[in-house]
């Protein structure tokens, strides 16, 4: 209690710059706390809205590799299953090449998506998936390699020409004429094909090797067979030779072939639970971050109610220490100065010592006689003084007023033509970079048209320089009213100009700058006469930047020069 | 008070600078391959490639008995870290082998690869295996075709790549030899199954056969899983052939040699396979149509105190005997791949491992005189760590099984390396 007491004493004791320093020292330590519970939430809050995002890209990745790899495989089934019908040739490029290019896609997006879970704050748990990922990777590489392996075996089999299948038919319908007549030959022909048959039907190899063994006994009857001549024997034995050797490599083939097919299928099993247990995964990190934001901002509500609660209670505190240590002191010097008033300032105000309120009281008595004189004169002094506040005042906003002219002035300076009046090449070149940053992101197309004015230094060497400023503005004159309202139009240099027509296609671009470079060669400059103008138009496609899409244009620019002057040329393709 | 500051400012940043130095950045890897950087708690990773489905399943399962026994012998510990074994099933032929490969070097904690049983599958393992900068050892691969023939890099030669099991270079001409200077063979046909390793050896038998002046008149192919093979039998006849050589699997060498027992005009011809068909399934399965067939496997490893502790500890450990010893290569393989790596892993500090993955394959090829449960082994630059002596067995009681079958040596054929 004796403690309090001293306490209480010493602070009584303290000056008013101390008391209120310790009390507003107070206020911020607990905006502090505040501040810090609040960036500690925003920071986690974020972080895990960064892992949200990240899972969802690797789940929109994935969806879209397990897509993509789906899709190779279907050419891949549909190849095997419509070359015998609509050709070799035809299944290869209706069905090989467009899976060779889905599968480099596979194998890109799986690349990728290592990229991302190498870098990126994802759980354990998904980065050390990222071994599973690789093996997509190399799997989808390997379906690649073997799907060409594959396609390259069922040419040796079945390409038109030259594949077995064919040989093979065309060999049989040979033997078969050149054996008709010869009965025994021509049957034990018959049996050795029907085996072939069977093969090609069951794929068993007994039946093939069924059918070379026929195809031993037919060599030897056809020694004994009276009905063919000797060069025709020579020519069957050799075809039944042909025949033999042709037959007895299509087991291999088939072979190397369903080996490939097993190898397909055994991808399939290794890559199939991959693609689906990371889109789980990256569904279990979505909800693992949300309940992290959740539980965050559970905490942080806490930590901001209890700071609030206690930073009430710190103001009440500060409150009562105010109350205690200035306001009663106030009050007292304030009744004390309406005793004065009461008593014709004769008494001495009573005060407290210790602080500076004391000290007041304390000279508050030597300022009565002087106070009198205050109030007598204080009614012309106040109005003296407003008079010149108010012409200060005046003064002061009529030079903010011309400071802020001259800014804006600056402004329009800096950004505009100093002669055309139209966007200069800085502005042009800001408005560049917003519109692909706008392509970028949204995917929406843009365009620039950049025209060059033909022979403009022989306008300049004939009718001077004033003429060719006037053409110049002439120019950007017509350029504005044509041009639509959401186009940005400038001079990009000399006597360049540079249209941006933001979500604009390449098609209704280049009609404006055709009906641009109609009104030009209609329109009559004064002094100067007719002027033409060359026009580059390139669109934005992805990937671009502003120096890129620039150079396409002027170099449809330069082709439009080179093709004679006054005509368009878009970037990619003629219209002059 | 300024000296406060000061004393005050020293004390926090020499804080800071042994708590920096308390967890330095490793060095980065200096090793052309890579390396395997390993935590103080991390276990060594190895992948086990094997056919563990099917016909050969045995054989591949007795492959990993064989590198379960290795790591026992260690305690289970390999430079005292628990060795954590990622199996993988090559169904035995080669696609099976490629995805395998596939899934383990998708990881980059794998140092190495213990495989494979098959070599149709060895191949096709090697290749993406060395393509990625491991290592691999087998201790059942046979086939010539993996390494090196005639002393020049085989077709299938993959960097990384060893084994234990003999290269079967030998076998083939073993059995030709047999077949022309003691049987008086002088026209043999061929049956192989479209894999690497039975056409090594038919080819191996082609090429001694034809030298010492005799003819194949038929190489012929049948496809794994046929049943049928009386068509091939019947070209068998018709080319008069008077052996028959086949060195195939169960069950299409069940198959062979059941249907030729029925067709007379074979009664007289020879039939010889090789070491993929001595087993006692098979002679349980063919029972007295096996009698008098003969068979050409690699020579037997020498009885000794330690082999026959091995066995000991096999039996104990599976409840039964090994079906075949390419266990015991298996055993010496795992050796080997646990020497090399203790000899290329580097200790860090607070407990960390690592291991060049180029450094690895160094230690395996700079194998010299292993002390091998199979004899000493030395690892040439192919890849082959073990001498070539082959056996050829005549098969004439099948109730003896396969022990009796390794007693009936008729010819050794043991070329120097």
């Amino acid at each position: 209690m004796n403690r309090l007491h001293d306490i209480l004493r010493h602070w009584r004791s303290l000056s008013l710059s101390v008391k209120f320093g310790c009390a507003f020292s107070l206020l911020l330590v607990l905006l502090l706390l505040e501040a810090l519970a609040g960036y500690g939430a925003l920071r986690v809050v974020l972080e895990a809205e960064s892992e949200i995002l990240t899972s969802v890209e690797i789940r929109q990745r994935v969806f879209e590799m397990g897509g993509e790899l789906e899709k190779a495989r279907r050419m891949h089934r549909d190849f095997f299953l419509k070359f015998s019908e609509i050709g070799y040739a035809d299944a290869h490029e209706q069905y090989f090449l467009p899976a060779k290019a889905v599968t480099a896609r596979v194998v890109a997006l799986s690349e990728d998506l290592r990229k991302i879970v190498e870098a990126s704050n994802v759980s354990f748990s998904l980065r050390e998936r990222n071994k599973d990922i690789t093996l997509y990777l190399t799997s989808a590489q390997r379906f690649g390699e073997i799907f060409e392996e594959t396609v390259s075996q069922v040419a040796v089999l079945a390409a038109p020409k030259t594949g077995l299948l064919e040989q093979l038919g065309q060999l049989g319908d040979r033997l078969g004429v050149l054996l008709r007549g010869a009965t025994e030959a021509h049957l034990l022909y018959l049996e050795m094909d029907h085996n072939v048959q069977k093969y090609l039907i069951l794929r068993q190899r007994p039946y093939m090797q069924t059918a070379l063994n026929i195809g031993f006994k037919l060599e030897r009857a056809l020694e004994t067979a009276p009905e063919l001549a000797p060069a025709r024997r020579a020519e069957v034995r050799r075809l039944v030779r042909d025949y033999l050797v042709v037959a007895g490599r299509i087991p291999d083939v088939d072979v190397r072939i369903r080996g490939l097919l097993n190898d397909f299928s055994l991808q399939a099993h290794a890559v199939d639970p991959i693609s689906r247990d990371l889109k789980a995964l990256a569904a279990i990190e979505v909800e693992r971050a949300r309940a992290r934001i959740s539980g965050v901002s559970r905490l942080a509500s806490v930590i901001i109610l209890a700071t609030a609660l206690l930073g009430l209670g710190f103001a009440m505190v500060v409150a009562w220490l105010i109350h205690t240590t200035v306001t009663r002191k106030i009050v007292d010097l304030t009744q004390a100065a309406a005793q004065l008033r009461v008593d014709g300032l004769e008494d001495s105000p009573k005060a407290p010592e210790g602080d500076e309120i004391g000290v007041l009281a304390a000279t508050f008595k030597s300022m009565v006689a002087r106070m009198q004189d205050l109030v007598t004169n204080l009614e012309s002094k106040v109005a003296l003084r407003t008079e010149e506040l108010a012409a200060t005042n005046d003064m002061l906003e009529q030079a903010v007023r011309e400071l802020d002219e001259k800014n804006h002035a600056l402004e329009v300076m800096t950004r505009t033509d100093r002669l055309t009046g139209l966007s200069n090449r800085r502005r042009l070149e800001e408005a560049l970079r917003t519109e692909v940053l706008r392509a970028r992101r949204y995917g929406k197309p843009f365009s620039v048209i950049l025209l060059d004015i033909d022979h403009f230094k022989d306008v300049n060497d004939l009718h001077g320089h004033q003429a060719g400023d006037n053409v110049l503005i002439a120019i950007a004159g017509l350029l504005s009213r044509t041009a639509r309202e959401t186009d940005i139009v400038g001079r990009y240099g000399g006597e360049e100009f540079l249209l941006v027509c933001p979500e604009t296609e390449i098609q209704v671009v280049a009609a404006l700058a055709e009906r641009l470079r109609l009104e030009f060669t209609s329109t009559d400059f004064p002094l100067v006469g007719r002027v033409t103008s060359s026009f580059g138009v390139a669109e934005y496609t992805q990937g671009d930047e502003v120096g890129s899409l620039l150079e396409r244009a002027d170099q449809a620019l330069y082709r439009a020069k080179n093709k004679g002057r006054n005509c368009v040329e878009v970037a990619g393709f003629t219209a002059c | 008070m300024k000296r406060a500051v000061l004393a005050l400012l020293t004390v926090v940043l020499a804080a800071l600078s042994l708590l920096c130095s308390c967890e330095t950045a490793p060095e980065p890897c200096a090793d052309k391959l890579g390396c395997v950087d390993l935590g103080p708690d991390e276990p060594l990773t190895l992948g086990v490639v094997q056919a563990l489905s099917g016909k050969v399943a045995p054989l591949g399962q007795d492959q990993i008995r064989g590198l379960e026994l290795a790591l026992a012998s260690r305690g289970n510990k390999v430079l005292g870290r628990t060795v954590k074994l990622m199996t993988e099933d090559t169904g035995c032929n080669a696609e099976g082998g490629a995805n395998a490969a596939l899934k383990l070097v998708a990881d980059p904690k794998v140092l190495a690869i213990f495989g494979t049983t098959c070599s149709g599958a060895a191949a096709s393992t090697a290749e993406v295996m060395s393509k990625a900068g491991l290592a691999m050892i087998s201790g059942n691969n046979s086939a010539p075709f993996l390494t090196a023939i005639g002393g020049h890099r085989a077709p299938k030669w993959q960097t990384g790549y060893l084994r234990t099991a003999p290269n079967e270079e030998s076998a083939g001409p073993a059995a030709a030899r047999f077949a022309y200077e003691k049987l008086g063979i002088r026209k043999a046909a061929t049956i192989n199954d479209g894999d690497i390793y039975t056409k090594g050896l038919t080819n191996g038998f082609r090429e001694e056969f034809e030298q010492l002046g005799g003819k194949i008149v038929l190489d012929a192919t049948v496809n794994k899983n046929d049943a049928n093979m009386e068509p091939v039998l019947t070209t068998v006849i018709n080319s008069r052939a008077e052996m028959v050589f086949f060195p195939l699997f169960q069950p299409e060498g069940n198959h062979v040699l059941l249907q030729a027992r029925k067709m007379p005009a074979l009664a007289k011809t020879v039939l010889m396979s090789d070491g993929s068909l001595i087993e006692n399934s098979f002679i349980q399965a063919v029972q007295a149509a096996a009698i008098g067939m003969y068979f050409v496997g690699p020579t037997p490893p020498k009885r000794t105190p330690e082999l026959e502790k091995l066995e000991a500890e096999y039996k104990a450990r599976y409840h039964g005997s090994p079906p075949t010893y390419y266990f015991i290569n298996a055993f010496d393989a795992a050796g080997i791949l646990f020497a090399a790596i203790e000899k290329a892993a580097v200790k860090g500090g607070n407990g960390r491992l690592r291991i060049g993955r180029q450094a690895l394959r160094d230690a395996l090829y700079s194998t010299t005189g292993y002390p091998g449960l199979t004899g000493s082994l030395t690892c040439d630059e192919f890849g082959d760590c073990a001498a070539q002596s082959f056996n050829v067995l005549r098969l004439t009681d099948p109730t003896s099984g396969v022990e009796g079958l390794k007693g009936n040596v008729e010819f050794t054929y043991a070329p120097k390396r």
